[in-house]
């Protein structure tokens, strides 16, 4: 394995903790929802940003490494039924329950007499595209304080449940991830390729580069990991097919092929 | 992996150069093309002003005015043909009535000057003034003297055309040194032209020699 292709999987699209980048915004939003988790006066937390921000990365974040929140369970998709979900929640208390043993209602009685005081989260992620059901669910059991709900959201979608008369009279906070600052996307692949020592290709990274990466990426960390991921792969490609030495260095033609190749350019 | 193979990716990266290209040229040239016309317009616009202003509205004025002028007519004729008529068919009974003849006619006629006759009194006024110029020239062939010189002078310095005005000016001072009034004629030609150390030197020189209030008085003025 060469060094680009190396550098390519430290760029990988996952939940991998060990890729953790302190930008300023990400800091913020962390303590602000730790914050409001732990203070368990608030039955709804909304996390929302633009898709890629890392939502997604936060809630893992939490999940695993902060010890002071009590997560009871995170759903990474809100693909779930009624019973089903309550039924999740109350083997969390040690409970074996037969699927469809219950009702609904004895379901919730039971979860009230086990969790209580919004002593306990729930994180849902991806919580645009739960159902208003669910949705009606969620908001029996917050208004309960039987579990304190943690629901991360794409801006926009958000933005629409948040205006549901279910959510406007009701006591919840909002969190808002904001996208990268410009510096933050120059810090952020310092930072991952030397502390995997590969200092030689941070170095190949100019001020006109990071520009150029903004420019498609829009400061988005998602896109910009996919992005910065391709170049190398192009860089790897080169490598390994003896190709011209232009594909081997970080300039406009690599930059630009690499934003084609995500579909960040249109090249009909 | 690529989502694209690496030489597929290639050509498309060179054809999204191209278009790029070809964009950066298509705007150049509508730059370049606005920056043309705007300096044709530039040039043309006062040209284009005073042939809207003089030919076209005079034009379409008259033709409507013609147009006007001949339904006008025509419909006067046909009512004048019925009325003619009505009065044959019918018997009028006699009157007398006083009839313009019997009054009697003014001293004089005042008529309202019409814009086409005020049109022709200035193209006779033209034709004139070059009838007078010609005519102070032949009599300044004939007789040679200073007062049709400086008559020439005189002339050329009221049409404006100073440089001639000092040529006269000259040939009239030549004829009678001692007169002012050439060498005031020229002094004022000269400031006119932008020459006003010439004329105040003129004048002075003429004023060494000789007397006259009114180039001492227009000396005083230019300095």
């Amino acid at each position: 394995m060469n060094q680009y292709a190396i550098a390519k999987d430290l760029f990988s699209d996952d939940f991998d903790l060990s890729g953790y980048f302190d930008s300023l915004t990400f800091e913020y939003a962390k303590k602000s929802l730790i914050d409001a988790i732990t203070a368990h006066d608030t039955p709804l937390i909304f996390v929302l940003g633009n898709p890629g921000c890392g939502k997604s990365f936060l809630l893992n974040y939490i999940t695993k490494r902060v010890k002071t929140v009590k997560v009871a369970k995170y759903f990474t998709h809100p693909y779930f039924d009624e019973k089903e979900f309550l039924e999740i929640l109350l083997s969390m208390a040690g409970k074996n329950i037969e699927r469809n043993e219950l009702t609904t209602e004895a379901l919730i009685s039971s979860l009230s007499k086990n969790f209580n005081n919004l002593e306990y989260t729930v994180f849902i992620d991806e919580a645009q595209l739960l159902t208003e059901e669910q949705i009606e669910l969620v908001r029996i059991l917050s208004d309960q304080k039987i579990f304190q709900f943690v629901l991360a959201m794409h801006k926009k979608e958000g933005q629409y449940i948040l205006d549901k008369d279910h959510f406007k009279s009701r006591t919840n906070r909002v969190i808002e991830i904001q996208s990268l600052q410009d510096h933050e996307v120059a810090r952020y692949i310092e930072n991952r390729l030397i502390s995997n020592n590969l200092s030689e290709f941070a170095a190949m990274f100019k001020a006109r580069h990071i520009k150029h990466i903004n420019r498609y990426a829009n400061r988005n960390f998602r896109t910009t990991k996919k992005l910065v991921r391709t170049l190398f792969e192009i860089m790897n490609i080169a490598e390994k097919d003896k190709l011209s030495n232009s594909y081997l260095k970080i300039n406009t033609k690599t930059l630009t092929m690499a934003a084609i190749d995500t579909g960040l350019l249109d090249v009909k | 992996m690529l989502n694209n193979n690496f030489n597929e990716l290639v050509k498309k990266y060179e054809k999204y150069q191209n278009r790029k290209r070809d964009k950066l040229f298509l705007f150049l040239l509508v730059v370049i093309a606005l920056c043309l016309a705007g300096f044709y317009l530039a040039t043309n616009s006062s040209f284009i002003m005073n042939s809207f202003k003089t030919t076209t509205p005079e034009k379409s004025e008259v033709a409507i005015k013609n147009s006007v002028e001949k339904v006008v007519s025509d419909n006067e004729t046909k009512e004048l043909e019925v009325k003619k008529e009505d009065i044959e068919s019918k018997v009028v009974p006699r009157v007398e009535v006083e009839t313009p003849k019997s009054q009697e006619l003014p001293d004089e006629i005042y008529k309202r000057a019409s814009k086409d006759i005020d049109k022709d009194e200035t193209f006779k006024l033209e034709v004139k003034e070059r009838k007078s110029l010609y005519k102070l020239l032949v009599s300044d062939k004939e007789h040679q003297s200073y007062n049709s010189a400086l008559n020439v002078a005189k002339f050329y310095y009221d049409e404006k055309d100073y440089q001639k005005s000092i040529v006269w000016a000259v040939k009239a001072s030549k004829k009678d040194a001692k007169q002012s009034l050439p060498w005031i004629l020229y002094a004022k030609s000269k400031v006119i032209l932008g020459q006003p150390t010439v004329a105040k030197k003129a004048l002075s020189l003429y004023l060494k020699h000789n007397d006259s209030k009114e180039a001492r008085r227009l000396l005083d003025t230019l300095k």
